[in-house]
């Protein structure tokens, strides 16, 4: 008897006209995402996508990755069987009877996609019910809350039995909503909001600053390990490295220490949107969040943000740090984030950052630096880790 | 390359590396073996006990370990567990290495002693009479490194151990000498005598514990007989016959060597000073920490380490990483975390010294420090 993976899509199946669209992408990312662990068979059928291994193939290394593909609302493994009822039955057996014997309340449940198949949904059920209950007498029927719920599928080619759908990563295709730069950093905020729009459909490349001899190699690593594990959900996601020591010693020059924090992150917005036109990213992400730090008030917002052009995406700004933790934890970036290799060096970060900056404080202090003449520079030294 | 971390560790000489290949690939024997491959390597070993004895005038035995740590622990929980009839409470100072340190508050813990922890002046040396007046009746122990591992201070061990003995001879003294060896005589009649092997310019993984006549210790190692029945295990004839070879090398001609390396550790301090950094080093030079407040010393060592010159920082830039020994010292917080430590070896030449000051001066610019 051969074991599938059965997996249901969710929003997508809501978007009409670029329906085609969405499943060519989850098509193609599905089979990427497969395609280190053997050879499987992809159809679509009816919402489902039913993911065949062949022999050899690793099934269930296929399963844990395919729950961090977006755009999969519910995953199960199916075990196939002939479309006859006393198949059906002998499948239930063979696969969930030691589960049953266990249990102390089931129930079945079943769909019929074949309307031609001989019996209806409630008879399907009823039987079925009853097949089990010979076989466990102990067992009682509960069709509220039943301890478990053995799924019955008939369709078109053959009948699939499950014992439950676990929950999938939720979200759109990555791809189907373009491109997007994250600004990335060692912190817990910055993965998680890559997560969140990568989510959402988003394609990512991501952008890290980093100042040797100010900082050290172990806090590049780290944000390369961060990149990656974001990737798992994310995808393919280049990440460009940006020397950025000398923008830094200019700032710490020129400018007066209050405004270091402001300056810097507007240099980093900027840069970080020439990447992202050059990669034809429409829009940039940061894990910024409201209030966190000095450099997240409202007005500290305004300042940075005017300096991109290009939509700015801040999709944790109005959760609490709990909230973000929890979503960190979920996806395997919180312990190597709190890993304790500092992003800035104390150096660069003043003592007291103006909490409510104006506009026109930050455009007149930029006066004094050659903006153009450092950004090229940075760019020029970008190291692309893909 | 310019390598100013001899503290932390030091590269194998060729005779000692020669002494080890030796044990490895020609006398090999075991030397619990009773046939002739055996005895040779017996032999090879008591004179390796002979040698190291040696550095001490007392009668002792030698006891090889796996290194510092090791011989650390042996020294106190070994007192530790043989005193225990007569008391539990132990002396030591807040400037040790960690070995010592986490092995007492370890055994603290557990509830076994009691623990006294004797802070270090300034200067970073622990007074002889803060040590002695911290003995109690009830002291099974006290335990005081010879040469500080950070600042180079010397520590008035031999003082503060005769008025120690002379009062209460049952009470077990140790030192932990593996920064003292080479640098300094370590002849100041403790009981028990830490070192280690790659400090000297022998291999890692090796170390030994010198325990004087009398002296009782339990063993932490059991198993064989071998070692007096002290630490058990196949002893590690390699180690031991390039350790042997180290200490040979580093005691002979040790003043006129030490002296060039005082010679060399001024350069450094003057340079140093110049600059307008604080300098702590001990009487022979071959340590020095040197902090320029503002520097953090993790950014300062790879600025350095970009001219190839190799230092180790006192403090890491990761939060809560400051050294304990600048902390007991009492210095203030921007000192500790610019703090970065060279230290000189026989190896060490002028160019070194040139390089690391040149390289110093080129980062105090830099970050924008220049008196």
């Amino acid at each position: 008897m051969k074991e599938i993976i059965l997996l249901k899509c969710g929003e997508m199946v809501l978007k009409g006209l670029n329906r085609s669209r969405f499943e060519a992408k989850l098509n193609a990312n599905i089979k990427r995402r497969l395609k280190p662990l053997g050879d499987f068979k992809l159809r679509f059928a009816q919402s489902t996508y039913f993911v065949e291994p062949a022999d050899g193939a690793d099934t269930d290394s296929a399963f844990e990755a395919l729950k961090s593909v977006f755009g999969i609302s519910t995953l199960s493994r199916a075990f196939v069987c002939e479309k006859e009822f006393a198949a059906v039955c002998a499948c239930i057996e063979e696969n969930f009877g030691e589960v049953l014997e266990k249990a102390s309340s089931f129930k079945v449940e079943a769909k019929r996609a074949d309307k031609k198949f001989p019996m209806k949904s409630p008879e399907i059920m009823s039987e079925a019910g009853a097949f089990v209950l010979e076989r466990h007498p102990r067992l009682k029927v509960d069709v509220k809350r039943p301890e478990v719920t053995v799924y019955v599928e008939i369709r078109d080619e053959y009948a699939y039995v499950h014992c439950g759908r676990i929950e999938g990563a939720g979200g759109l295709p990555v791809g189907t909503a373009g491109r997007a730069t994250l600004l990335i950093s060692g912190g817990i905020d910055s993965p998680v909001a890559g997560y969140m729009m990568a989510k959402r459909g988003l394609e990512l490349n991501a952008v890290h600053f980093f100042s040797y001899p100010y900082t050290s190699p172990q806090a590049r690593k780290k944000v390369e390990t961060l990149a990656e594990l974001v990737s798992n959900y994310a995808g393919r996601m280049p990440l460009h490295c940006v020397m950025f020591t000398e923008i830094q010693e200019a700032i710490r020059d020129k400018v007066e220490p209050e405004l270091f924090t402001l300056v810097m992150r507007r240099f980093m917005m900027r840069i970080a949107e020439k990447l992202a036109l050059s990669s034809n990213s429409g829009a940039l992400i940061t894990g910024e969040s409201l209030g966190q730090v000095a450099s997240q008030t409202m007005e500290a917002l305004h300042v940075t943000g005017s300096a991109a052009t290009i939509p700015v995406f801040r999709p944790l700004i109005g959760m609490d740090k709990e909230e973000i933790v929890k979503i960190a934890r979920k996806i395997g970036t919180f312990e190597t984030s709190i890993l304790p290799y500092e992003d800035c060096c104390t150096v660069f970060t003043p003592k007291h950052p103006a909490i409510h900056p104006r506009l026109e404080r930050i455009l007149e202090a930029e006066q004094g630096l050659d903006i153009e003449a450092l950004e090229k520079k940075a760019i020029e030294s970008v190291e692309t880790i893909i | 390359m310019h390598y100013l971390d001899n503290a932390a560790t030091t590269r194998v000489s060729p005779a000692a590396a020669d002494a080890a290949r030796r044990a490895m690939m020609d006398d090999f024997g075991n030397p619990s073996s009773l046939h002739t491959l055996g005895r040779r390597a017996a032999d090879m070993l008591e004179g390796a006990q002979k040698t190291l004895s040696g550095l001490v005038s007392q009668k002792s035995r030698v006891i090889f370990t796996s290194g510092g740590t090791e011989a650390d622990n042996l020294a106190l929980r070994g007192a530790i567990e043989a005193g225990a009839r007569s008391g539990a409470h132990v002396v030591t100072t807040a400037i040790e290495h960690h070995a010592v340190l986490e092995t007492l508050k370890t055994i603290e813990r557990s509830g076994r002693i009691s623990l006294t922890v004797v802070k270090p002046g300034r200067d970073g040396v622990v007074a002889a009479g803060d040590i002695v007046s911290a003995v109690r009746d009830d002291t099974i122990l006290v335990s005081m490194m010879l040469i500080n591992n950070e600042t180079g201070a010397i520590q008035p061990v031999k003082e503060a151990f005769a008025a120690i003995k002379k009062n209460r001879p049952k009470c077990v003294t140790h030192t932990d000498a593996v920064q003292a060896l080479g640098k300094v005589s370590i002849d100041c009649g403790a009981d028990l005598t830490s070192l280690s092997g790659h400090k000297v310019h022998g291999p890692k993984g090796i170390g030994a514990l010198i325990v004087s006549e009398g002296v009782k210790i339990l063993p932490e190692t059991t198993g064989g007989s071998q070692q007096y029945g002290l630490r058990a295990g196949t002893e590690a004839m390699p180690g031991i016959m390039a350790f042997e070879q180290a200490v040979k090398d580093i005691t002979s001609g040790m003043e006129a060597k030490n002296l060039k390396i005082k010679g060399l550790s001024d350069l450094a301090r003057a340079g140093l000073l110049g600059m307008g950094a604080l300098v702590f080093s001990g009487p022979t030079g071959h340590i020095m920490t040197a902090a320029l407040p503002g520097a953090p010393s993790e950014v300062l060592m790879r600025m350095l380490e970009e001219d190839l010159v190799y230092v180790s920082a006192g403090s890491a830039c990761s939060r809560g990483r400051r050294s304990h020994v600048l902390e007991a010292m009492g210095l203030e917080a921007r000192v500790m975390d610019s703090a970065i430590r060279i230290s000189l070896s026989d190896d060490t030449v002028k160019e070194d010294i040139e390089a690391f000051i040149a390289s110093f001066k080129k980062a105090a610019e830099r970050l924008r420090l220049r008196p």
